[in-house]
């Protein structure tokens, strides 16, 4: 219930959360409840998504959707901080962790309360190439709302600064852009999430092609231009 | 305000009288002033008070004291804002987690019914072979029992259920129809 308490804050009363963490008052639970519930409520959605194809892809897709966003956070967080600190900033790490933790949760939620839709859609179509681009825009979506929770935090945090909040802002959107980047090349590394029906189940595909190219194919193929075996 | 100061002296309390007498609506849009719940919560949680704040003030009465100093008196007891702080204290989290668990459970019983109680390769199983089978009655029973004794409101519970049951038929009808 406690973790579900600092959800509803972050929801309900966001600028009250991002001033605690400013404040850096009660950093450690609130980036524990963050992190399991967004850890579970990605699983879950990994689980819908990997339905469509077997039962080992579902489970692996489960466990691979929140690595994908927490190896995201890691691989990210350092730039925004050393940025942030360049142009002023006096937020640590771990508040910079935590900034990026409530964009990350609030992704978390939205794609959880997509996921009955999404289970819907799983059920009553057999499209391949439709299913990945309902999902990505579910993404899509979810991730935009999280980022501008993002950015609205970052403007609070940096409310409290020395100088250069503009410049703050400025790098918070440039960090957005290799945010967006830097987690749709995971994607691609971590893929397969949903599983081609005419493929065997890997738990990874080898490396090659990249995420844009294949959202350009499956468009295509929806619209009647290419044909994907 | 303080409960204290007000019962010490009650002029210094004029906040709890409305139009010229003393109500326990202001005492309850004080307590109002410390929460921050959903609407729905709160007016649940406030009527629930007031019952026992008309209670205590009728008892208060019954002791000779006027409406006014009465009221001052319960108000004082309950303390507006330790029962403002309890009451966000305790049900912070209650509507998310109510959220979570509608929109939770009925995926977690479908992948539950698709993997574990149909066939894993996904073919379509009949009726009176699914009640066959003692893992189709546990997710069953699961998805029937637990939003009636996670959720405080019945009409979640019964829309969480409808929306299983209606997943679970698509799960058996729909690759038939197929």
């Amino acid at each position: 219930m406690n973790h579900m308490a600092i959800i509803e804050t972050i929801l309900r009363n966001r600028r009250r959360f991002f001033i605690e963490i400013r404040d850096g008052v009660e950093l450690a639970p609130k980036m524990r409840a963050m992190l399991v519930s967004s850890i579970i409520f990605f699983a879950l959605y990994g689980a819908v998504m990997g339905s469509t194809h077997s039962l080992w892809q579902a489970l692996s897709s489960a466990a691979k959707l929140p690595v994908l966003f927490l190896a995201t956070l890691v691989v990210c967080s350092p730039t925004l901080y050393f940025f942030n600190l360049i142009f002023g900033s006096n937020q640590s790490l771990m508040q910079n962790f935590a900034l990026i933790l409530t964009a990350i949760v609030v992704t978390a939620v939205l794609l959880l309360s997509f996921a009955p839709i999404v289970l819907f859609f799983l059920l009553t179509t057999s499209h391949y190439q439709f299913f990945k681009l309902l999902n990505v825009g579910v993404f899509a979506i979810a991730g935009i709302v999280g980022v501008l929770f993002l950015t609205q935090g970052m403007g609070v945090v940096s409310a409290g600064g020395k100088e250069g909040a503009s410049a703050r802002r400025t790098v918070v959107r440039l960090w957005i852009l290799i945010y967006a980047f830097v987690g749709s090349q995971m994607a691609w590394t971590l893929r397969p999430f949903i599983g081609a029906p005419s493929m065997e189940f890997e738990l990874f595909r080898q490396l090659g092609g990249n995420f844009y190219a294949n959202i350009l194919v499956s468009i295509g193929e929806i619209l009647g231009f290419v044909t994907v075996r | 305000m303080s409960a204290n100061r007000g019962v010490e002296d009650p002029a210094l309390d004029p906040s709890i009288e409305r139009g010229g007498e003393a109500d326990v609506t202001v005492v309850l849009e004080q307590i109002r002033a410390h929460l921050d719940l959903e609407a729905e919560t709160e007016y649940e949680l406030l009527e629930e008070l007031r019952g026992h704040l008309e209670d205590a003030v009728a008892e208060a009465r019954a002791r000779g004291l006027s409406e006014r100093e009465a009221l001052v008196e319960v108000a004082a007891r309950f303390g507006v804002e330790d029962v403002g702080r309890e009451l966000q204290a305790t049900h912070v989290g209650w509507g998310t987690a109510d959220g979570v668990v509608a929109a939770a459970l009925p995926v977690v019983c479908a992948l539950l019914l698709r993997w574990l109680v149909f066939a894993p390769d996904g073919t379509a199983v009949g009726w009176r072979e699914l009640l066959e089978r003692p893992a189709f009655w546990v997710v069953s029973v699961a998805a029937l029992l637990l939003p009636f004794l996670r959720f405080p409101r019945w009409r979640y519970a019964l829309a969480s259920w409808a929306f299983f049951w209606i997943l679970s038929v698509i799960f058996v009808a729909w690759p038939a129809v197929r």
